[in-house]
C-alpha cells in the first residue's frame, strides 16, 4: 500500500525573505527542510493546532 | 507613525556565540535579481525575477583569546554556521524582529597591525537560502 508524503506545517507567522507565512501555512517540502534547518520550532506536522495559532490581521484604515 | 530606528547594540550571533562587543556594523540586506526585458518600447527595462540574493555582512575589531574572534571564529572558517541578528540585544518582539540563516563562514583575516591601532575588517558572505524572520 503506498504511503502518502507527509505535510509540514508552519506553526507560527513568520517571514521567509520577502514572503509572508502564516500559521496554519501548509510549506513546501523545500521550505519545511529549509526553515527547520534554522528554526526547526516554526515547522510542524500538526496542521490545525498550527492554524489555530494564526493571528488575526490588523484591519485597513 | 513612530520615528525611525536608531541602533544602539544589536544581537549578532555567529555559530551560537554573539560577537556584538566586536562588531562595529551589521548588516542584513537583500538585491533581487533583475531580468532583462528591454525591448524598443521599454529600453532598458529590468524587472524582479523573483530570485532574491541575502547578503549579510559584519565590520569586526579584531582580538584574540580563548573566547575571543580570531580565535573562535578561524575554527569554524569554511564551515556552514547558524546566524542570529535582532536589530536589539532584548526579547524579540514586533519593534524587536528576529532573522535566522545559515551562511558560509569566509577565512578571516588574521591581523593589520599599525601603532595603536585596531584591526578592522568587514566579511561579507551570501545566506544559504531566505533568511527567516520572526517577531514571536
Amino acid at each position: 500500500m503506498a504511503t502518502r508524503p507527509k505535510k509540514f506545517f508552519a506553526a507560527q507567522d513568520f517571514g521567509l525573505g520577502r514572503r509572508r507565512i502564516r500559521a496554519g501555512d501548509e510549506l513546501s517540502e523545500f521550505d519545511a527542510v529549509h526553515v527547520s534547518s534554522v528554526r526547526p520550532d516554526l515547522v510542524t506536522d500538526d496542521g490545525p493546532k498550527a492554524a489555530a495559532n494564526k493571528k488575526e490581521e490588523p484591519a485597513d484604515g | 507613525m513612530a520615528e525611525p530606528y536608531v541602533y544602539q547594540k544589536p544581537f549578532v550571533s555567529i555559530g551560537g556565540t554573539d560577537y556584538v562587543c566586536m562588531a562595529t556594523r551589521v548588516a542584513l540586506t537583500p538585491a533581487d535579481q533583475m531580468g532583462d526585458a528591454s525591448t524598443f518600447c521599454y529600453p532598458g527595462l529590468q524587472i524582479p525575477s523573483g530570485l532574491v540574493v541575502w547578503t549579510f555582512e559584519v565590520t569586526i575589531k579584531n582580538g584574540y583569546g580563548a573566547a575571543e574572534f580570531w580565535n573562535a571564529v578561524s575554527a569554524i572558517e569554511t564551515t556552514k554556521v547558524a546566524f542570529v541578528v535582532r536589530p536589539d540585544t532584548g526579547t524579540i518582539g514586533v519593534t524587536n524582529p528576529q532573522a535566522d540563516f545559515n551562511a558560509y563562514v569566509p577565512t578571516i583575516p588574521f591581523m593589520d597591525a599599525t601603532p595603536g591601532g585596531t584591526h578592522e575588517f568587514t566579511l561579507s558572505m551570501v545566506t544559504v537560502g531566505d533568511p527567516v524572520f520572526t517577531t514571536v
